[in-house]
């Protein structure tokens, strides 16, 4: 035989050595978990897991895409994680997870970074996960509703949270990378969707419901949809969405699609004295005028304008000043703003930063610009 | 056995790519945080007058490598002492580059895998590549290159999306100690262990200027380098950049590009194993060459796979977790001092004074040392 011929002999051999890995897991050997809720049980003070996966026993092509819940309980989330494994048969795998549901109670009771640990530290899980609040008494609750346009109530929940900054600007997705930095950044607290049930045609299904508001890593309160939208609006992250103003006599009769949104934010320091300002510059379709069809003009149109900048900036105010007064926790990053612009001021103000927040003279100016009527003159 | 040579173009490539190696996985970010491409910058001038004195040694004995040069300024018995010592080094780098790779795909990829496998594996393509000889390193180098650099590029731009440009204020934020700090830091790994290169520098040929060089591939890898380093914290921040042990692995994993491009972070997995591939077989290559000079062996090519076994058993000896390795680190930059610096000043010093002896002794004689005084 000739040289190449054994050479030819050594490399097929060497294929069934080389090929595959150790600790193979094909699909046939695992449990996609899409979601995690996180409770704890009141007895022992133990963590109880809540995973809903998605069902491989039915066939997926003829039945459709189902979820399953499953349930395990374990002195730490790890864990509970691998307790699951005694009551199903093949190990979970959290590649595919999009979301984690956290208790209210463990939210308020303990230091959230804790809970963010393990799901960075391990290599399985994204890093891109949505970090949620449940406001209902448990988290696994969630997992119970009915979702209404995807199978899996995990990826509906991710899909509503990730399209709400587009559509209705109340509530943001908070990815676990971005939530341990907003964790370990200076002058700066967190500040994490909500979701809760509804009823929807005597069905009970998820819904968003603004963001929760954390101070030293624990959650102190709830902004509602109607305030956290004009929280988006301090920290430029106001996507679309609707205005509502009072205008021509009568109460809440015009509507304004929001369609761009840019806010910039600056400082200034004076006499031991920090006075941030917060403007915004929006542009906005007027999308509804509910009163008798009569042709808008110009006059009209800048009277709008003129109504909705002192409507805006009413409302950013009061809602900056309820975050001063009731938490006095700075999830607006104003702290974060004079650290990264002014560190040697951040250095004298930061170790009574929380004082200074809730005294912190804001002045928020608003411009609008209506860039049409839509479809009707 | 037959003089390999490689063009300046090939030499470049394969010194970028060993660079580039390991220290993207691990080195480049310091706990300057977003301060690190400062870091960055200053290691880089530190450097480049010690490079440069690699380029000078070089320069002085052309067509020879370190162990030659050694045997010749200091003698028989010296220059031994100095081979062991630089075998030594080598031999240890290789061991820490292999290590450190298994260890990255053992944390990332391939969790339940034992690291030895994947070791062995690795350690068959270098030393096959070690075997192929310098001139196809070299020509790997050229075609490989250009891929890790598009990845990164590919990335960044991928990634455009998701940064966040207030992530890099405040500049310079950390005290200036810790900035130099962590640019002492990348100076001895990676930009120092360039050193190793002068082992294998008789494959360099004469007309080619070494300090030519030594300071256009610095320049490139502190480019590359910049670029990873703006990634990993213009998309991550600082807090998740200090707290991963991979940053360049996570800041890939994140990248979403409507929900289409994504979960491409195999990519830059492929971009440390073909980079540190190279590191590695440097290193081997260094260490055989100077084994093979030590006992008087005809050819390096013969004792690459038993020095590659060796290396290996090394790596797995070396340390005992993940952790140890990076804070082998801090270890490593006072460890390294004798053969990164103290050696290759003492060997260029006393390499100057022979050059002038030998010149003063020959006359017009010797065209060795009358092409070093035109260059020098």
């Amino acid at each position: 035989m000739n040289k190449k011929g054994k050479c030819f002999i050594i490399v097929l051999l060497m294929l069934f050595l080389l090929c595959g890995c150790q600790g193979y897991r094909g699909l046939d050997e695992m449990v996609i978990v899409t979601g995690i809720a996180i409770d704890k049980t009141p007895e022992n003070d133990n963590y109880r897991l809540t995973f809903e996966i998605v069902d491989l026993t039915v066939p997926v092509k003829e039945m459709g895409l189902k979820g399953q819940v499953i349930e395990s309980e374990g002195k730490t989330l790890f864990d509970a994680v691998r307790n699951a494994k005694k009551r199903i048969t093949k190990k979970l795998y959290f590649g595919q997870a999009q979301i984690i549901i956290v208790s209210q109670e463990i939210a308020r009771n303990e230091d959230v970074g804790i809970i963010i640990d393990w799901f960075l530290r391990d290599v399985e899980c994204r890093e891109t996960m949505c970090f949620i609040i449940s406001q209902e008494e448990t988290a696994r609750e969630m997992f119970e509703i009915e979702a209404l346009t995807h199978p899996l109530v995990s990826t509906e929940i991710n899909n509503i949270l990730e399209l709400d900054q587009e559509v209705t600007s109340t509530t943001l997705c908070v990815e676990l990378y971005k939530a341990f930095g907003g964790l370990h950044s200076e002058g700066e607290e967190l500040a994490l969707p909500v979701i809760h049930k509804a009823i929807n045609n005597g069905k009970t299904v998820g819904e968003t419901n603004g963001m929760a508001v954390f101070k030293d890593n624990k959650l102190v309160g709830f902004l509602p949809p109607n305030e956290s939208k004009y929280y988006l609006f301090a920290i430029d992250e106001v996507k679309g969405g609707i205005l509502t103003l009072s205008a021509f006599g009568e109460e809440h009769n015009i509507s304004l699609e929001i369609f761009e949104n840019k806010t910039g934010a600056s400082f200034d320091y004076k006499d031991g004295k920090v006075k941030v300002t917060v403007k915004t510059d929006t542009t906005v379709y007027l999308g509804e005028v509910m009163r008798p069809y009569a042709p808008m003009d110009e006059k009209e149109i800048n009277e709008l304008e003129d109504i909705a900048k002192s409507e805006l900036k009413k409302n950013i105010s009061n809602s900056i000043k309820k975050v001063q007064s009731e938490f006095g926790a700075d999830i607006y990053g104003f702290g974060n703003m004079i650290y990264k612009k002014d560190i040697k001021l951040w250095k004298q103000l930061a170790e009574n930063w929380e004082e200074h927040f809730r005294t912190l003279e804001v002045e928020v100016e608003s411009e609008i610009e209506i860039a049409n009527t839509a479809s009707l003159k | 056995m037959p003089k390999e040579t490689v063009s300046l173009r090939q030499a470049a490539c394969t010194f970028v790519m060993f660079l580039f190696g390991s220290s993207v996985i691990m080195g480049v970010n310091s706990e300057a945080g977003q301060d690190s491409w400062i870091s960055l910058l200053l290691a880089m001038l530190m450097a480049l007058p010690i490079i440069l004195i690699y380029a000078r040694i070089m320069r002085l004995y052309p067509e020879m490598d370190l162990f030659e040069i050694v045997e010749k300024v200091i003698g028989k018995i010296g220059g031994k002492i100095v081979t062991i010592l630089m075998i030594w080094y080598a031999l240890h780098l290789c061991a820490l580059v292999i290590r450190d790779f298994s260890e990255f795909i053992k944390v990332t990829v391939l969790t339940e895998t034992p690291q030895l496998n994947i070791m062995l594996i690795l350690i068959l393509v270098v030393v096959y590549m070690s075997k192929s000889g310098i001139e196809t390193m070299g020509k790997w180098s050229v075609i490989i290159l250009p891929v890790i650099t598009l990845v990164v590029i590919f990335t960044m731009i991928l990634g455009l999306e998701r940064i966040d440009p207030t992530n890099l204020l405040p500049i310079m934020g950390h005290s200036l100690g810790t900035i130099a700090g962590g640019a002492y830091k990348i100076f001895a790994f990676p930009f120092a262990e360039t050193v190793v290169f002068l082992c294998l520098a008789g494959s360099l040929r004469k007309k080619d200027s070494p300090y030519k060089l030594f300071t256009v591939a610095t320049l490139i890898a502190t480019v590359i380098f910049l670029l990873v380093i703006m990634r990993n914290l213009l998309l991550l921040g600082p807090a998740v950049t200090n707290a991963k042990y991979y940053p360049s692995y996570t800041a890939v994993r994140i990248i979403n590009v409507g929900d289409f491009l994504v979960r491409i972070e195999g990519s830059t997995a492929l971009n440390f194993i073909l980079a540190g591939v190279i590191k590695t077989t440097v290193c081997l290559v260094a260490a055989s060459k100077g084994i093979t000079r030590l006992f008087g062996l005809c050819n390096y090519k013969h004792i690459v796979f038993p020095l590659g076994l060796l290396a290996v058993a090394l790596g797995t000896l070396l340390y005992e977790n993940i952790k140890e390795a990076f804070d082998f680190l801090e270890i490593y930059q006072i460890y390294a001092i004798p053969f990164q610096i103290i050696i290759p000043v003492f060997i260029w010093i006393l390499a100057e004074i022979k050059v002038r002896q030998d010149k003063a002794a020959n006359g017009s004689h010797s065209p060795d040392s009358a092409q070093t005084d035109a260059a020098g």
